[in-house]
């Protein structure tokens, strides 16, 4: 509840109308006009609040496609064709990458179909499919 | 101005402050209701705003954060696929 209707003994909520109008005839030209340079006050800084929030927003979604940029780069990075003796490395780092990738999802707290469908796209990303192509590629050299 | 107040015909700004006592004691108790209920949904409305304005800033720090890493990934990738492909063609 606001600080000053606080102070006045006045709480919208569990008061009734009955009662608000009880407190209010009571009221002196002092009070009320505090009243009304609060309601000023208050409107101001909502108006400000607003205008923040609004910038806050544009630059979120600046991010978020920002962030579809980059999906794209290391998905493109992780279909690039490499030589045989190159995959172990850049396989290591892309999956580094896509680390990064969820991590940015999550701390934004988005349900992301798309991290999900990119990553399915892309399984060689994944550390597991690395060690078995690695394990694969021993067997036959021995 | 609040819309509430520029109805009631009162300028905190630029009424001076006989005028706003005169305004005052005009007003009838459903009117002075109307302020209650308008200033306690205001402190609802910027508290609300507050924490939102909180939540995006962390959002951004966050992603700042997480740009600033990922640039050094990249930097560390672009280095470790130059060698690679020095390796390979040696």
């Amino acid at each position: 509840m606001a600080n000053l209707l606080e102070t006045m003994g006045l709480d919208p909520h569990s008061n009734s109308t009955t009662e608000l109008h009880k407190v209010a005839k009571d009221m002196d030209s002092g009070e009320i006009m505090d009243l009304m340079r609060e309601v000023e006050r208050l409107s101001s800084e909502n108006a400000m609040l607003r205008v923040e929030v609004e910038s806050l927003q544009v630059k979120k979604q600046s991010f978020l496609e920002e962030r579809a940029e980059i999906v794209k780069l290391i998905a493109a990075e992780i279909n690039s064709p490499l030589p045989e003796n190159e995959a172990d490395g850049l396989n290591g780092a892309s999956f580094y990458l896509f680390l990064f990738y969820f991590r940015a999802c999550s701390s934004l707290r988005v349900h992301d179909a798309h991290a999900a469908r990119v990553a399915h796209a892309h399984p060689q990303a994944h550390p597991a499919r690395v060690r078995e192509q690695r394990g694969s590629r021993e067997a036959h050299e021995e | 101005m609040s819309a509430l107040l520029e109805l009631l015909d009162i300028d905190p700004h630029s009424n001076s402050n006989a005028e706003l006592h005169k305004k005052a004691a005009e007003l009838d108790a459903s009117d002075i209701v109307a302020l209650v209920r308008k200033l306690e949904l205001l402190a609802c409305e910027n508290e609300a705003l507050r924490a939102e304005n909180e939540r995006l800033r962390m959002v951004e720090a966050e992603f700042e954060r997480l740009a600033r890493q990922i640039r050094l990934v990249c930097a560390r990738h672009s280095a470790n696929r130059a060698r690679l492909t020095r390796m390979s063609k040696n």
